[in-house]
């Protein structure tokens, strides 16, 4: 189930919504650096917060905050507060995390596809209900968690019900994290969160490591030589689908030293192939990830043909990551996604370290 | 047979062979074929050939042709052309009987037990809507039964998947998008065998069809014997039906579409000369579609259904217009 | 050839009892009665589609229904692409094989069938293309090749001209003569049935019975009193 709704959520709702040119030249405040789509202007006391539209990068909500006033939020001439947070995604959960916030969270998605045991922990002690996804979770749930700030990720509509919302004070502010094509981008939402939980120096912190941390990787395997050729995804339905060239993951192929075997694919979403066309393409590759199964047995079984693959057959190079793990750190996280991606395309380094994200399949 | 039938018959014999090779090849983009000359087991290009253009092609011919068949009995049993395996709700009844097989037992249940479990909720259904039949005697009315029947067995379909396991669901996601793309080489001769039993009874039903086109009442004088045909047909499109939703999902509009343009072309209701051409004209169809996907395939990703209901949707729309409705 | 005595006709309620009729070969009978006295349900007992409500028909021969039984509807549509003459050589379906295959037998009889009938110029034509008098011939043409021994008509000139009428009429009469078999059908038209058939039948739904008069016997007055006593406005 998990994987099903990340691989689907991966392949088509990125397919969707593939190679929008950036045009959007900001003004940007020189904190953020690696964000497109949000952006901090600080006057004083007060700081302005942008959220930028993915599809026409106009200014979708803008956010007003006062130092003096903790916890408040001001946006289109209403007050509202951030005490009580709902999260429809796992990423905003690790974001959370990292500046010990999660005491805040008072509603998710669903349990299934939490990886932490806190948020587990409040889940079955009823501290923390379940919604289910933003398209059917009941208005009425929502206003029972007594929160006062959805965060959802965005897609460029408003929230079901958002004007309903407004009225009784539940902010829903969009997140485009997902729309960032850099990985420290992704990261850089922390700052954001930080913001709105009074936490701006730890968030600011954190990112300022972790982008420090990302660099000294890149420096250090800079000579590493290209790996073998590497693939991802599988079948859905009849077409399968694999990040596109400008994507964060093809970023981190890139950084990683991957000989990504659609790196020169145009867009920032997915592109979809045939099954000939990965057979024929990719028949002869190294490396498999996330191929969407558990064990090599259940992929085969799924689809007899996966077995024509080279990466399967030796039986070695076939990679699947956690999913809720991975939905939840890897955007906080990009150092070590980094470090398992450059451990697995490149054995000839003979690194110790255990896999955090990533699983070969058996 | 009348002459200008074996004439036609023969040129849209020799159109469909012309097809399938072009389809075996993978449509107009690649040539593996011609690359043959070279054909060693271990080339990619064969294992291509072998393992992803064979069964699809087999699949394609297959599943055209038994969709249209049992169509065209529908509609002659039914005397109704606007029947078919879909609208009636037979196709979902082979795809709900699936769906509590795959979920029950994962996707590591048999080829033999989901075939079986297709063909039963077809024969299930059948009888459903045969039950409908003597109470519903308008032949739209008997449409949107079939029609509500497909909404409510989805939705149970739906209630099932909420609750089953990760690789089951998932193998049940992919196959319910209507596809020739999944059939498996070693799947092929069950299907082939399948369709060979379904395909030697039909020889046996050119008898009875012709009979029923004037009616069940007055095909009774004539010596049908109706409980016995109703059985018998029953069974043969719950096979042919079961058969291709196993493998392939739900495929809208062939079966619809196909027995009415072969009406149209060879303008009898001969029904030997009807199933000749049904199983010529609906392979040719669902070839033709999915030779479309391949040609598009690198432009833009085209689910077959999308093609088949382009083709199909305007031609039901134009048989109903078309008619003097007797409602 | 078909005795019937002592039989009640009715699906579920007594419609009318028959004492004693016998139908022979060779001649052409009229059922006349009101709407709804029951003459469907006495041809479709004649038909063997239901059963008499007490009693039993008896019959000389013993053969497949399909060869002894011919039936023919008061009116039937056209089937499109459905030629005629295919539509009139589904006649032959008792005589043919499991696969259906006419014979180069079956096909001299319907072509004989259709000269006598005069239909030799609709063969060719879909069924939904000729007039309702000519498919009314047809369906005739194709009872006629089912060669039995009864053919039984539900109101078989009800939807046509009075012009089609006798002539449809007319071809019963010779066509009982000639294949010495018995027609039988109903009809409201009293006028040319006096004028042709050879005994009428009328249901009498006041006592509930139904009775046989031989056509040299009976007038219109006579009929019209058995059939509608109570109509006295009729007798004027």
């Amino acid at each position: 189930m998990k994987q099903v709704i990340c691989t689907l959520f991966f392949g088509i709702v990125l397919f969707g919504c593939k190679s929008k040119k950036e045009n959007y030249k900001s003004n940007k405040n020189e904190n953020i650096t690696f964000a497109k789509h949000f952006n901090i202007i600080k006057k004083g006391d007060k700081t302005i917060v942008s959220i930028i539209h993915p599809d026409n990068n106009k200014i979708d909500k803008t956010l007003y905050f006062n130092r003096n006033k903790p916890n408040t939020i001001w946006c289109n001439n209403i007050t509202y507060h951030s005490n009580a947070v709902i999260c429809f995604s796992s990423t905003f959960i690790g974001l959370l995390d990292k500046i010990n916030e999660l005491h805040r969270i008072k509603g998710v998605e669903n349990k299934n596809l939490i990886y932490n045991n806190e948020i587990i922990t409040k889940i079955n002690n009823e501290l923390i209900q379940e919604l289910g996804s933003p398209e059917t979770a009941s208005t009425k749930k929502i206003i029972n968690t007594k929160s006062e700030l959805i965060l959802f990720s965005g897609f460029g509509h408003e929230f079901p019900n958002e004007k309903k919302l407004n009225k009784l004070n539940i902010l829903c502010l969009p997140i485009y994290d997902w729309k960032e094509t850099h990985p420290l981008g992704k990261a850089e939402w922390i700052k954001l969160f930080g913001i709105i939980t009074n936490k701006e120096k730890e968030a600011t912190n954190y990112f300022n490591k972790l982008k420090a941390r990302y660099f000294n990787l890149l420096k250090k395997y800079k000579n590493v030589k290209q790996s073998a050729p590497l693939f991802s995804g599988s079948l859905i339905g009849d077409f399968w689908f694999l990040p596109a060239g400008e994507s964060y993951i093809a970023k981190l192929f890139k950084d990683a030293r991957i000989n990504y075997v659609e790196q020169k694919s145009k867009g920032t979403g997915s592109v979809s192939k045939s099954f000939e066309y990965c057979l024929k393409n990719y028949k002869n590759s190294s490396y498999w990830l996330n191929p969407g199964n558990k064990s090599i047995k259940s992929l085969v079984a799924q689809n007899e043909k996966y077995r024509l693959f080279d990466a399967l057959k030796q039986n070695t190079y076939c990679y699947s990551h956690n999913p809720n793990l991975y939905w939840e750190k890897s955007a906080i996280e990009p150092d070590s996604l980094l470090m398992d991606l450059i451990q697995i395309s490149h054995p000839e380094l003979k690194l110790k370290r255990k896999l955090y994200f990533y699983k070969k399949l058996h | 047979m009348r002459k200008q039938y074996s004439l036609l018959i023969s040129l849209l014999i020799i159109v469909l062979v012309l097809l399938t090779f072009l389809h075996l090849n993978g449509g107009f983009n690649s040539w593996i074929l011609m690359n043959l000359t070279e054909f060693n087991t271990n080339s990619t290009e064969s294992i291509i050939l072998k393992e992803i253009h064979l069964p699809r092609t087999i699949m394609v011919l297959i599943a055209g042709s038994a969709l249209s068949i049992a169509g065209l009995l529908m509609q002659t049993y039914f005397n109704n052309p606007l029947a078919g395996p879909s609208i009636l709700g037979i196709s979902s009844g082979s795809n709900l009987f699936v769906a509590i097989t795959l979920m029950s037992s994962g996707i590591f249940s048999s080829n033999l037990s989901i075939i079986s479990a297709a063909i039963l909720g077809a024969i299930f259904f059948s009888f459903i809507i045969l039950g409908f039949s003597l109470k519903v005697k308008s032949t739209t009315s008997l449409l949107i039964v079939g029609v509500m029947l497909s909404a409510f067995t989805s939705s149970i379909v739906q209630l099932i998947q909420a609750d089953s396991t990760l690789d089951a669901l998932r193998s049940f996601t992919i196959w319910n998008f209507g596809s020739v793309q999944q059939v498996q080489l070693d799947q092929i001769p069950m299907i082939l065998f399948f369709f060979f039993i379904g395909f030697f009874s039909l020889i046996f039903l050119i008898k009875p069809l012709n009979l029923l086109v004037i009616g069940e009442n007055q095909a009774e004088f004539l010596g049908l014997q109706p409980r016995k045909i109703r059985w018998i047909l029953i069974l043969i499109t719950s096979i042919f039906t079961g058969l291709v939703t196993a493998f392939c999902g739900p495929i809208s509009f062939v079966g619809l579409a196909v027995p009415n343009l072969v009406k149209l072309i060879f303008k009898t209701t001969n029904h030997k000369t009807l199933i000749i051409g049904t199983l010529i004209v609906g392979s040719l169809f669902l070839l033709i579609c999915d030779l479309i996907t391949y040609s598009l395939e690198d432009l833009i990703s085209i689910p077959l259904n999308s093609i088949t209901s382009l083709f199909g949707a305007p031609i039901i729309i134009w048989i109903i217009i078309r008619r003097k409705w007797n409602d | 050839m078909i005795e019937i005595n002592k039989v009640t006709i009715g699906i579920n309620a007594n419609l009318f009892s028959i004492d004693k009729v016998k139908l022979e070969k060779g001649k052409l009978y009229a059922l006349i009665g009101k709407n709804g006295s029951g003459k469907s349900t006495f041809l479709k007992t004649l038909g063997e589609l239901i059963q008499p409500f007490k009693g039993e028909i008896q019959w000389r021969m013993n053969s497949r229904k399909e060869q002894r039984i011919a039936f023919v509807t008061s009116k039937f549509d056209g089937i499109e692409y459905l030629t005629t003459y295919d539509y009139i050589a589904l006649g032959r379906a008792p005589y043919t094989n499991i696969f259906g295959k006419l014979k180069s037998e079956d096909h001299d009889f319907i072509k004989n069938i259709c000269n006598k009938l005069n239909i030799n110029s609709l063969l060719d034509k879909f069924t939904t293309e000729i007039s309702d008098g000519e498919r009314q011939i047809a369906s005739i043409a194709k009872a006629i090749c089912q060669d039995t021994e009864l053919i039984i008509l539900d109101e078989p000139i009800a939807f046509l001209d009075y012009e089609n009428k006798i002539k449809i009429t007319q071809i019963l009469a010779e066509i009982a003569k000639q294949r010495n078999c018995c027609i039988i059908h109903s009809s409201h038209d009293i006028d040319i049935s006096l004028m042709m058939v050879n005994e009428i039948l009328i249901i009498d739904s006041v006592n509930k019975k139904l009775t046989q008069h031989p056509i040299e016997n009976i007038n219109k007055d006579k009929v019209l009193n058995i059939a509608f006593p109570n109509d006295q406005f009729l007798n004027i």
